[in-house]
């Protein structure tokens, strides 16, 4: 079953072309499923880079501009799409002119393996 | 003239603008709901008052009981720990390497566990017309003959048709750069 679900996501990650990875984490950055094409792209899966988005979430929040779901970070060479499906946190990286509509679609395709992979943190 | 006159106002609104501050700092040294607590924060914290529990608690013990004072001063805290932008917080979060290594391996085992254990129902099916409703009756359905012969007509109408497309031209195909 595991296989299936990396093959599913490898899927996704062929649709998308210039999408180098597909991570999922824990809100500490523990990663519980990631897939990735051959990119050197680990800048962004550094344990310390994700959990610094939950914290940037909630620092942000008090600027006024509310409750965000999605941080979107465009660096020289790549992107970073990180959204909030706490207690899981989906990170995907592409390259600078991947287009950024297309990964957001992907959101409401992942959404139901994520409710099976939340189980496994919640326990 | 009229220069040294724009220049005494300037002065005259700069006075006033300090008077106004003057007048908001005043206003908010008075007591009110939210000052009041932080007016004599040595006296009022919760340390103090225990190390002079005998004096303090017989001078309070008819005003407001204790706890109420100590939950307004914690709710105030935390307020202020939830609104404040704490950059310097990113840092707490960085975990051990064994831990880090720890939850990897957990968490993989779980997954393993779970996957094995339930089929998935979010598999979706694939193939032709998935999303018509009840497409199982178009398929079973037989086409009749004159169907496919109106379909084969139209295909041979088509074809004849692309077959027969000419272009003319009208001027050179070959278009010579120029080169002088």
């Amino acid at each position: 079953m595991s296989d299936d679900i990396k093959k599913y996501f490898n899927g996704l990650l062929k649709k998308v072309s210039g999408l180098h990875v597909i991570q999922i984490t824990d809100r500490d950055g523990v990663p519980l499923l990631r897939v990735s094409q051959e990119k050197n792209v680990d800048f962004a899966l550094m344990p310390s880079f994700i959990p610094t988005f939950t914290t940037a979430c909630d620092q942000a929040s008090k600027l006024g501009l509310g409750r965000n779901k999605t941080i979107i970070s465009m660096y020289s060479n790549y992107q970073v799409v990180q959204m909030n499906k706490l207690p899981l946190i989906l990170t995907f990286v592409g390259s600078e002119n991947c287009n950024t509509g297309h990964i957001l679609a992907l959101e409401h395709q992942v959404d139901g393996y994520l409710e099976d992979i939340k189980q496994a943190v919640t326990e | 003239m009229e220069y040294v006159h724009s220049v005494w106002n300037y002065i005259a609104s700069v006075c006033s603008c300090m008077h106004c501050a003057e007048d908001v700092g005043a206003q908010n040294i008075e007591p009110n709901e939210r000052t009041h607590l932080l007016v004599d924060p040595v006296n009022h914290s919760p340390a103090l008052r225990r190390s002079n529990s005998d004096g303090l608690s017989n001078d309070y013990s008819h005003s407001l009981p204790k706890k109420d004072d100590q939950t307004a001063l914690s709710r105030l805290v935390q307020n202020t720990a939830i609104n404040m932008i704490n950059v310097g917080a990113m840092d707490c979060h960085s975990l051990e390497h064994q831990e880090y290594t720890d939850r990897i391996k957990i968490y993989s085992q779980r997954l393993h566990q779970q996957w094995n254990n339930v089929q998935h129902p979010n598999i979706t099916m694939k193939g032709l017309l998935k999303d018509v409703p009840n497409h199982q009756f178009y398929i079973t359905k037989p086409i009749s003959a004159k169907d496919t012969l109106q379909m084969k007509l139209f295909i041979e109408k088509a074809l004849i048709g692309v077959n027969q497309i000419q272009i003319d031209h009208k001027e050179a195909v070959v278009v010579p750069f120029q080169i002088p």
